[in-house]
């Protein structure tokens, strides 16, 4: 009886391993071409995460309306990276490992990626990135593109504009990926052009009470105020506690123009913030912007990031269209790339998959809102 | 130039304000523990369900904000009450060991954070309160930290009172000296729990709800209040509600002239090496039980 059971297991397990090596070619050729995405969903940061997803989604539902790609449809996996290391890459494993995605849409902040990034490269997972914005994304490897600029630039811009206007800077950075190199490529610049650092703090993620730190702050007289978090609602919070702690000194910042920054009103008024661009006010850029409205109900948030997503998969669909569902392929076509026009304005990638022809701008809050200053 | 002396009224105001947070939640976790004898963790998630009541009834009625409190206050007791009835009593029929308690409550502030988060989405709300500021010798307050301040020190002090000079209180002492006596002398030892539930939740609620006011809500806030809460009751000494005040003040002061003196960034960090230095060198805290 015991070597009956035997046989009749051996030939159960064989037929499994065939029946799914068998289905899986099937799928691969004319079922549904699988994308993974990973952004924070949950969180302070889903105030850009969410609005990265809405993007991708708009995308997804185009290309998919229009036939699909090369008569295949398009299906996208949403997963929640929470901002951080650890949740990144927990979802990333399961989309790679799980659902076998050969290309991963990624609205996630710079610390999620640079978590994800050499798992990615191992597993030739070919990953274009919306918003991470920190300098050592450039290193991050072969198989990382992002159509969102490079931080350097950035600090840099703040740096020169605080030496322009003002003499003395104080600094409060959360400890993030992003956040420390924002910090490190400003005060790179501070030492270049000889503006004054009076005090350069730190604030942990968890942390929700700043007033000492403020305090501190405020004992050193700077002229201005450089907040560096990571979200809008640390910003607000901060900028909050400050003005009840009686600092009168105008903010510079980066990045928090969405709504529930604006929300805080007279307390940060006249603050300068080097933002993203934007959509394009006509083109592909208008089109993005009411198709948005038209199936979310508003206006999109931190709306470059929503668009450069929607190019991402917009492009990275041209792409599989060229080359078929091939990584290597693709990402070969991404860097071959001489310039793609989409949402954001024209642009290309250059031999580190980053982003060329597009930098941020400055805004400033006035009366309510953030507005463009030239 | 505004040098290190001017600022230490404000520092001295923060650790006031922080010392007087974990003070009132301090309470309520304390309260829990000298009677159902376990660390209940679910007093963290009793912080937010306070606070995001307050949030739901700000907006979608009409009523205003002392009302709301009040009505926030009394829901969050009743479903620290309700817990108990349906998990915590049973366990202790069960004569399950307060690890396992705490392991449940573990549960119970999990589950609380997810369904708050469901409900009001996790991302950072604010419950719209406009403070006032006022200044005392260079150091700037508001009218709704002057009141965490007051809340922080007088509410223990009427607890502590209550539960002296009254017969409830002193049936509450009979039951977290020795439960098993208290039954034999006759005292409805599960009707006390019961009720030490409802006001240590309440009290946590309130915890929360001046956190949700002063700087805003987000669902794992509770997880935050509850390490302080722990802190605070292993330094002051464990079971003392007094001792459970004055650890609650000391971990203030500790963390706010840390961050003078060592760094922003080393807050939490502060607050835990006091932790373990306390129980590396006087784990009996502060106070003895």
């Amino acid at each position: 009886m015991k070597k009956v059971i035997w046989v009749v297991v051996a030939v159960l397990v064989i037929w499994g391993i065939v029946a799914a090596t068998k289905n899986s070619n099937k799928v691969k050729e004319t079922g549904p071409i699988k994308i993974g995405f990973i952004a924070p969903l949950t969180g302070d940061a889903a105030a850009y995460g969410e609005v990265v997803k809405n993007g991708t989604m708009l995308a997804e539902k185009e290309i998919n309306a229009r036939g699909g790609i090369n008569g295949r449809p398009v299906e996208v996996i949403y997963d929640d990276g929470k901002c951080n290391g650890k949740d990144a890459t927990s979802a990333t494993q399961k989309l790679v490992n799980v659902e076998k995605v050969k290309f991963l849409l990624v609205g996630e902040c710079s610390g999620g990626l640079l978590a994800i990034a050499s798992f990615l490269n191992q597993s030739k997972v070919l990953s274009l990135a919306a918003i991470a914005t920190n300098p050592a994304v450039a290193d991050a490897g072969d198989y990382i593109f992002r159509n969102a600029p490079n931080d350097n630039n950035r600090g840099t811009a703040l740096a020169n504009y605080a030496k322009q206007n003002y003499k003395k800077v104080a600094i409060m950075t959360e400890q993030t990926d992003y956040a420390q190199g924002l910090r490190t490529a400003f005060k790179t610049q501070a030492a270049a052009n000889g503006l004054e650092v009076v005090a350069d703090e730190e604030f942990t993620s968890d942390t929700k009470d700043y007033r000492s730190m403020i305090t501190k702050v405020k004992a050193t007289n700077p002229d201005v105020i450089f907040m560096n978090p990571q979200t809008g609602a640390a910003f607000v919070r901060l900028a909050t506690q400050a003005r009840e702690l009686g600092l009168k000194q105008s903010l510079i910042g980066s990045e928090f123009n969405g709504p529930e920054v604006a929300a805080a009103g007279a307390i940060i008024e006249g603050t300068m913030i080097s933002v993203a661009p934007g959509l394009t006010a006509d083109g592909k850029g208008k089109a993005f912007a009411e198709a948005y409205k038209k199936e979310f109900g508003k206006e999109p948030a931190y709306a470059y990031y929503a668009g450069a997503a929607y190019d991402n998969l917009m492009l990275l669909a041209d792409g599989i269209a060229k080359e078929g569902e091939d990584a290597d392929e693709v990402r070969d076509f991404l860097y071959n790339l001489p310039s793609y026009t989409g949402t954001i304005g024209s642009y290309s990638f250059d031999e580190k998959g980053e982003l060329v022809g597009i930098n941020f701008v400055f805004q400033k809050f006035e009366g309510g809102k953030f507005v463009e200053v030239k | 130039m505004t040098g290190i002396s001017d600022i230490i009224p404000q520092i001295i105001i923060n650790s006031l304000i922080a010392g007087s947070v974990y003070s009132i939640i301090v309470l309520g976790y304390n309260l829990i523990f000298t009677t159902a004898r376990f660390f209940d963790v679910g007093v963290g998630g009793m912080t937010v369900v306070g606070g995001y009541s307050v949030f739901f009834l700000l907006n979608h009625s009409e009523l205003g904000l002392i009302p709301s409190i009040l009505i926030a206050l009394i829901f969050t007791g009743l479903v620290g009450y309700k817990i108990n009835k349906l998990i915590y009593k049973r366990l202790r029929k069960q004569k399950a060991t307060s690890l396992v308690m705490l392991i449940a409550s573990l549960g119970v502030l999990t589950v609380i954070q997810a369904i708050i988060a469901m409900i009001f989405t996790s991302q950072f709300q604010s419950l719209g309160y406009v403070s006032t500021s006022y200044e005392i010798k260079g150091a700037a307050i508001t009218d709704l930290q002057i009141w965490t301040i007051v809340l922080g020190i007088l509410l223990p002090l009427v607890t502590i009172l209550f539960l002296k000079f009254t017969p409830f209180g002193k049936a509450v002492k009979a039951v977290s000296d020795d439960e098993e006596v208290a039954k034999i002398v006759g005292i409805n030892t599960e009707k006390i729990i019961g009720a030490i539930f409802f006001l240590g939740s309440a009290i946590a609620a309130l915890c929360g709800i001046m956190v949700g006011l002063d700087t805003g809500m987000e669902p794992t806030i509770g997880f935050g209040l509850l390490l302080y809460a722990i802190i605070a009751s292993i330094i002051g000494g464990i079971g003392n509600i007094v001792g459970g005040i004055l650890g609650a003040y000391f971990l203030g002061f500790i963390e706010n002239f840390g961050i003078l003196y060592i760094g922003s960034e080393w807050k939490v960090a502060i607050a835990y090496t006091l932790l373990i230095l306390f129980l590396l060198f006087r784990p009996q805290g502060i106070l003895k039980r």
